[in-house]
């Protein structure tokens, strides 16, 4: 289970690096974000942990994400919380060239707030899914045989 | 491995293209570090710090800089563009590229208003140019690059490079705001510290 948390932040921070790289060309981020969530359904794909080792997985590779978005929400007014927001962008890295996409406002809130407050979760429910895909094909597998 | 081979090559092709920017002490990434090493963190300490300079005589394509104590890449920690009717498009990082009240800059303890010294016509062209960028994102650390990441005052120097008015004295990744104080083509309107 160690071993697949550290490879998630490993893929997380690396892509991280790469994608804000791109972003000085512009386009080439797009791809490295669609890349970004390939191999992250390819190591959910390749796990085999159990759905709540999955799940548990998902949120210690999330949890700084997790206290990022709680800071974001504007509920604490303290020295580091008043960067959640600016931390949480950085950690969304890998999902930014996507957000960038929903320019809406609503009320004066940009689409991409939402989804980057949400961007833990998203992350943590695309991962086990991913995972998920893995095990219902091995089921399938054995029944017909 | 691929991400931490295509960080490396992107890295090396980032160097290769902008030697000037890593040879200039005063680049931005190195004022910042600079800083950091003295213990000023990101925007400064923010508070109501309640200046009153008056904004009555602002004209839409006007530049407005507001400082933190503190700031990490220089006196000022934020810009903003005003637009007319009290109001300034600027960048949040929860809110994006927005409008707000211009009176919202009283908070700052360094403030300063900023006249670009640019046709009627090219002004129009830059505040029509921010007001079409709303809702767009932003992200800290955006390059020049690009029209899709955006920070506070990115948004303003590419209204104005649209119409080939370049705001930023130096080639460098990132536009601080100020560069704007600094630019020849700007004139000071007027500057308060409270």
């Amino acid at each position: 289970m160690a071993a697949t948390t550290l490879r998630l932040y490993l893929l997380h921070l690396f892509a991280s690096l790469a994608v804000w790289l791109a972003t000085y060309y512009p386009g080439l981020d797009m791809v490295l974000s669609l890349l970004y969530l390939y191999l992250l359904y390819r190591e959910g794909q390749m796990c085999s942990l159990n759905l709540i080792n999955r799940w548990l997985v998902g949120f210690l590779w999330q949890a700084p994400a997790l206290v990022f978005a709680i800071f974001s929400t504007g509920l604490f007014h303290f020295g580091a919380a008043n960067y959640g927001i600016f931390l949480l962008s950085f950690w969304a890295t890998p999902l930014l060239p996507l957000f960038s996409l929903a320019t809406l406002q609503y009320r004066g809130y940009p689409l991409y707030f939402p989804l980057l407050l949400l961007t833990p979760i998203l992350l943590i429910l695309f991962w086990v899914f991913a995972s998920r895909g893995i095990k219902t094909k091995v089921n399938h597998s054995s029944q017909r045989m | 491995m691929i991400f931490p081979l295509v960080t490396v090559l992107l890295a090396g092709a980032l160097f290769l293209h902008n030697r000037v920017v890593f040879a200039n002490p005063d680049a931005a990434m190195y004022l910042y570090v600079k800083n950091a090493r003295q213990g000023r963190l990101g925007y400064g300490f923010d508070d109501y710090y309640g200046n009153g300079i008056s904004f009555a005589d602002l004209e839409p394509g006007d530049i407005i800089l507001g400082g933190y104590p503190g700031c990490a890449y220089g006196r000022f920690s934020h810009a903003g563009i005003y637009v007319g009717d009290g109001r300034v498009v600027e960048g949040y990082a929860d809110l994006g590229v927005n409008t707000q009240p211009v009176e919202h800059y009283r908070e700052y303890q360094e403030v300063c208003l900023l006249r670009v010294q640019a046709p009627a016509a090219v002004k129009a062209r830059a505040v029509e140019y921010v007001q079409s960028q709303q809702g767009g994102l932003f992200y800290p650390v955006a390059f020049k690059n690009g029209q899709r990441f955006w920070n506070c005052t990115k948004i303003m120097w590419k209204a104005y490079m649209e119409s080939g008015v370049d705001l930023s004295i130096r080639e460098d990744f990132w536009v601080t705001p100020d560069e704007f104080y600094n630019s020849p083509w700007v004139s000071i309107i007027r500057e308060q510290r409270v």
